[in-house]
């Protein structure tokens, strides 16, 4: 009898909960969140991926056609410079962009500017950085002020390099704060 | 029978559940069990896909959301997700399907798509019972569906053509190269290619054999290759008839106080592509033991597998994931017919040459992974305690893990008989593990007084899952081929080396009510609240109630005088489901610091930066799905009929998907999921069945029975800010569309009325940018005003087809004469359409390659009636963009399955010994009716984040089954 209640008085307190707040609390795996990049450090890395971003490409070889220093396809072959090749049926959407018959739903336009506005949210990420570490600056060493206004300036120098006015109107507004 | 926590009696139910006669269900060879579920439900709508242990598509009365489709399965009270092909279906002893939210709402957070509830076989008190189940079989693909590609004469012909109606004289090296002579007519050369000679240029002196040398340096590479001018059948050539077996040996007994069923097992199946198969060995045990006078019982049910997958296209995980243009599918549609297989000295023949396009030999890719290997061994299983407190008060409490660890690695040999091919040589591996344990407590109370029946269940569930990751590569090994020197240490170059992981967790509390008034008016209602990690702080909870009533007429005093009627029975059920799977932290913004992504050289050293690669919705939260069911089950005649219809109406609200955002909000970053949009599915189903001669006294014996289903799905809303997206991205082709008012996966593309008749036709438009006489007529059905314009452009793109099927319906036959059993089953899908997307490679002249024999009837001044598009070089861009030209009608009738046998009476042979001998034939996929053009009309969806369904890009297709198996009992 008393040992049928014991395991009774068990299994209802292990049914009664068992779990604290904390088990549904999980942190992603590898990567960063804001909180880990608030440092002098993250600034950093933010800054250094910034211009991990001036070759136009962020991963793999698709985005050399369509952006980057080489700008082959907007600039070589649309200045009849260099032909696309291949065959007639390979890329048509490059034939687009050789024959002046571009059509809204040519998809190296989106991959350009793509490109440019992950620049400026890149060059962005860091300016908010800077200002949540020095917001902050009583925990973490001080960053030095020219950092920041160094930062602006190539980060905003570069991104006017390979784009248009949209980005400039853009990267000029945030040199303000 | 087990449903939702606790067990009830299969007439006591109020939910749509079907139950499915797993008797039926083990007819039908199949690596992994749900494959044979296809037609034994109604609701339930299973794509096959040939491949050696793949995974079956299931959906559960439609597809209920834009992102993962897949059910719930329980095995045995602990919840799984993912590929089933670790289960013998030799184990199974019951399988339900939890169609409606008033049944699957007890799983609450994971149970949008429906439940499939599977409980293994248990012991049963008695002396050891031993069973040996065998098969054994042949697989044959259906040759008669293979697609018919044009022979070289064919096709010089149709290539010189092409050339002549766009105005350019072929013959030229720039036109059609040196392969087929420099007339105005084509001529077929002897030989394709012979050193860095082509075609009709090659002399005598090249094709020396001497000079021969298939070295792995592309500058030393000398390939002779012969054309073969009769045409190589690449269908033909990458299948091959493949055995299929089976064997199963289980003991299931117990006393009075313990009971046991243990079984072990060996599945072999090669692919009908050749170079593909899996294998699985399972181990089982299951046992159950009583203490205490039977008060305390505790127990345990486990497996153990180890799975081997090998080759092109049997993906562990996912199905469909191998197909696309890349894959050697694809590559058959893609190849010329002119190339052979081999060359003269017997090594691979390929794309090298002039203007042989840049598919690759796809025997020679099946062959070079034939060693490429995913092994996979997987541990399932639970251990549970339950103790009777008082009467009628039981507790128990049931920890269950899945622990599995795989590994794999895959060869990369030289190619260079390829045109675009290399000499790189590489060897990639990966070795990963996934755990996951589920802990279940619960209380039931049952009191049973006069009349009343009252069941009570409380509970809580967590769950916890890890999983981590590892590859490696390498390139340049000195020896190839070899499998006893393939280690990564042994490579020389391009080292590299990944590992990845992921974690989630989930916490319930349940409860239920169950209460029967007099076996007539029967009431449930269950309310489950969830928590998953994958959402944050401000919505991880969520609550699902649902509740269903039922009404047995049958035991009113109206109908009792009615002998006709066995049973009857009015069910109603409302429920509210719920979805989180996705991938976590979508409430974080996520950085990473990645070498491809954001790395820069300072000073000559690369240093890699941080990006913010995914963007965070802190308010992500629950999918919702609604949905209300109601019902009748019926039994008439003293059993002679029986059946259920059901009518349902599902309503997806708050539809978890990565709505892209703009680039100006995220440039390259992974847009994260939101809640937006809305999906309604609305069906009803019907079940009959016949029985005649159930008692075992009669010599004949006829089991029949009908299904039919019918679902209309609907994107009801999407976000304000999404009025569509166009997705299914194929090359310049996009597929289908997301939009309100449509179902979900439409196709989307032009709508063709015909074929240019001439140069006036084109002239007088509506006409697209460089449209030509022979080519294809669109429908110009709006302008940037939404009015037809006059001209052609993306706006006249408009809904050209549904993946979704009117109804599906099958038939089951079961005869029984004497010792002899037939049964057959019937299964077919009317109405729905499928998007050939290999038409853009074998129909248009976009690529060299190769071209369908449907081009021979192609359009031509002399053969103005034709629908095809005439060959044309250089053809618009608008041409083989995504048109009403590729969906096709999939509907189908096949013929799923047929088997004879005969049951021994062992009674006076052997000294009784032997208690049952069955022996049997059966054959599955024996015919199939279709209009469908492609390989096969079942299509499974891709793989991508918005699901293209029934777009082909060549699938692994299904071949017939012929085989013999006997079942023995001891």
């Amino acid at each position: 009898m008393k040992t049928k209640h014991l395991f009774s008085i068990l299994l209802i307190s292990a049914l009664s909960g068992g779990c604290s707040g904390d088990f549904l609390e999980r942190v992603p795996q590898g990567e960063l969140v804001t909180d880990q990049l608030a440092t002098p450090e993250g600034v950093e890395g933010l800054l250094v991926g910034a211009y991990g971003l001036l070759n136009g490409n962020v991963n793999g070889t698709w985005g050399n056609y369509s952006s980057g220093p080489s700008q082959w396809l907007f600039g070589e072959v649309a200045a009849d410079n260099a032909h696309k090749g291949s065959n007639n049926g390979d890329q048509p959407n490059m034939n687009q962009i050789e024959l002046y018959q571009v059509t809204s739903t040519n998809d190296n336009l989106e991959v350009m500017w793509n490109r440019q506005f992950e620049g400026i949210a890149r060059c962005n990420n860091v300016l908010r950085m800077v200002a949540t570490v020095q917001a902050g600056s009583g925990k973490n060493s001080p960053m030095p002020a020219r950092w920041k206004s160094r930062a602006k300036q190539e980060c905003c120098a570069d991104t006017i390099t390979f784009s248009s006015a949209g980005s400039l109107t853009k990267c000029l507004t945030s040199m303000k704060h | 029978m087990v449903t939702g926590y606790s067990s009830q009696k299969v007439k006591d139910l109020t939910g749509s559940v079907a139950v499915v006669n797993v008797n039926q269900m083990k007819q039908q060879p199949a690596a992994s069990p749900v494959e044979a579920l296809q037609g034994k439900a109604t609701g339930v709508q299973v794509v096959s896909d040939g491949a050696p242990g793949a995974t079956p598509q299931i959906r559960i009365r439609g597809f209920s959301t834009i992102n993962n489709n897949d059910p719930l399965y329980v095995v045995d009270g602990v919840p799984y997700e993912g590929k089933l092909s670790w289960l013998s279906s030799s184990d199974i002893e019951s399988l339900q399907v939890l169609k409606d939210a008033s049944s699957a709402s007890i799983y609450g957070a994971r149970a949008n798509n429906g439940v499939v509830i599977i409980t293994t076989k248990k012991g049963i008190k008695g002396p050891p019972r031993v069973t040996f189940d065998a098969y054994y079989g042949t697989q044959v693909p259906q040759r008669n569906r293979f697609p018919e590609m044009m022979n070289p004469t064919q096709y010089a012909d149709y290539l010189f053509q092409s050339f002549k109606n766009a105005g350019i004289t072929p013959g030229t090296s720039e036109t059609t190269g040196s392969n087929y002579g420099t007339g105005t007519t084509p001529t077929l050369p002897d030989y394709l290619v012979a050193g860095s000679k082509t075609g009709q240029n090659i002399t005598a002196a090249d094709i020396d054999p001497a000079k021969y040398n298939y070295s792995r340096e592309s500058g030393t590479f000398y390939q002779i290759t012969q054309a073969n001018k009769a045409g190589t059948n690449w269908f033909k050539e990458i299948t091959q008839n493949a055995p299929i077996q089976n064997y199963n040996l289980s003991v299931n007994g117990g006393g009075e106080n313990a009971t046991y069923a243990i079984s072990g097992g060996y599945m072999g199946q090669q692919g009908i592509v050749k170079h593909t198969g899996y294998e699985r060995y399972n181990v089982r045990s299951n046992t159950t033991f009583n203490l205490f006078d039977g008060h305390f019982r505790f127990g345990e049910n486990m497996q153990y597998s180890y799975e081997q997958f090998y080759g092109v296209g049997v993906n562990p995980n996912v199905s469909g994931d191998y197909q696309g243009e890349g894959s050697a599918l694809g590559f058959s549609y893609r190849i010329p017919t002119i190339i052979p297989v081999y060359d003269i000295m017997g090594n691979f023949a390929g794309s090298r040459g002039d203007k042989l396009g840049n598919a690759q030999n796809p025997l020679a890719m099946l062959y070079r992974a034939k060693d490429n290997v995913q092994k996979r061994n997987f541990f399932f299983g639970n251990v549970f305690a339950e103790v009777d407190i008082i009467k009628g008060l039981t507790a128990k409490t049931s920890f269950g893990l899945r622990y599995e660890n795989y590994s794999g690695m895959s060869i990369g040999y030289p190619n260079l008989e390829f045109s675009e091919g290399s000499n790189a040589n590489s060897l990639s591996e990966n070795s990963g593990f996934n755990k996951d344990w589920t802990w279940t407590n619960t209380l039931t109370y049952k009191l049973n007084r006069d009349k009343h029946a009252l069941t009570v269940l409380l509970g809580t569930e967590a769950y916890d899952y890890r999983g981590r990751s590892l590859t490696g590569g390498r390139n340049e090994f000195f020896l190839l081929g070899n499998l006893d020197y393939y280690y990564l240490s042994r490579g020389s170059a391009n080292i590299s080396n990944n590992s990845t992981g992921g974690t989630n967790s989930l916490y319930s509390w349940f409860g239920r009510v169950d209460y029967a008034y007099g076996d007539k008016y029967l009431l449930s209602a269950t309310v489950r609240r969830d928590g998953s990690s994958n959402f944050g702080p401000s919505n991880k909870y969520g609550t699902f109630p649902a509740g269903s009533v039922a009404w047995r007429l049958s035991e009113e005093p109206f109908l009792a005088d009615a002998t006709w009627l066995e049973d009857l029975k009015l069910r109603a059920g409302y429920g509210i489901t719920g979805n989180q799977r996705i991938p976590g932290f979508q409430y974080l913004q996520r950085f990473e610091s990645a070498l491809a992504s954001s790395a820069y050289p300072i000073r000559g050293d690369v240093i890699t930066g941080v990006w913010q690669n995914a963007y965070a919705n802190p308010n992500v939260k629950w999918e919702e799905l609604k949905s209300l069911n109601v019902g009748l089950d019926f039994t008439l005649a003293q059993g002679m009929f029986d059946g259920a219809i059901d009518w349902y109406t599902r309503k997806t609200s708050d539809m978890l998907y990565p709505v892209p955002l703009p680039s100006q909000a995220s440039g390259e970053g992974s847009a994260p999921f939101v809640n937006i949009g809305d999906m309604q599915n609305k069906g009803f189903e019907i079940g009959l069945n016949y029985h005649y001669g159930t008692d075992s006294k009669s010599d004949f014996g006829l089991d029949a029975g009908v299904n039919f289903s019918r679902n209309v799905n609907e994107v009801v809303n999407l976000a304000p800010s999404v009025k569509q997206q166009v997705y299914g991205n194929f090359r310049s082709l996009s597929t289908t569309i997301l939009k309100p008012g449509q179902p979900f996966g439409s196709f989307y593309g032009y709508k063709v009325i015909g074929i240019y008749q001439d140069a006036a036709e084109v002239a007088a438009g509506p006409s697209y940018d460089r449209a030509r006489v022979g080519g294809l007529k669109y429908r110009d059905i709006s302008g940037p005003e939404g009015k037809p314009d006059g001209k052609i452009d993306p706006n006249d793109r408009t809904i050209i087809g549904n993946p979704h099927p009117d109804f599906l319906y099958s038939f089951s036959l079961n005869l029984r004469y004497r010792n002899f059993d037939l049964s057959a089953f019937f299964n077919g899908s009317q109405g729905n359409d499928l998007y050939e997307a290999t038409r853009y490679f074998t129909d248009f002249s976009t690529f060299d390659g190769s071209a369908s024999t449907r081009m021979l009837d192609a359009w031509s001044p002399t053969n103005k009636g034709s629908k095809t598009p005439s060959p044309y070089r250089g053809a618009s861009d608008f041409e083989y963009a995504s048109s009403s030209y590729y969906v096709q009608d999939g509907s189908y009738f096949r013929m799923k399955n047929l088997q004879i046998g005969y049951n021994f009476q062992m009674d006076k042979v052997l000294g009784g010994r032997v208690k049952n001998l069955r022996v049997y034939g059966s054959a599955t996929n024996l015919f199939t009716i279709t209009n469908y053009t492609g390989l096969d009309p079942e299509v499974s969806q891709t793989n991508s984040t918005f699901s293209a369904l029934g777009v082909d890009f060549g699938i692994y297709p299904v071949g017939r089954q012929y085989l013999i198996g006997i079942t023995a009992g001891f």
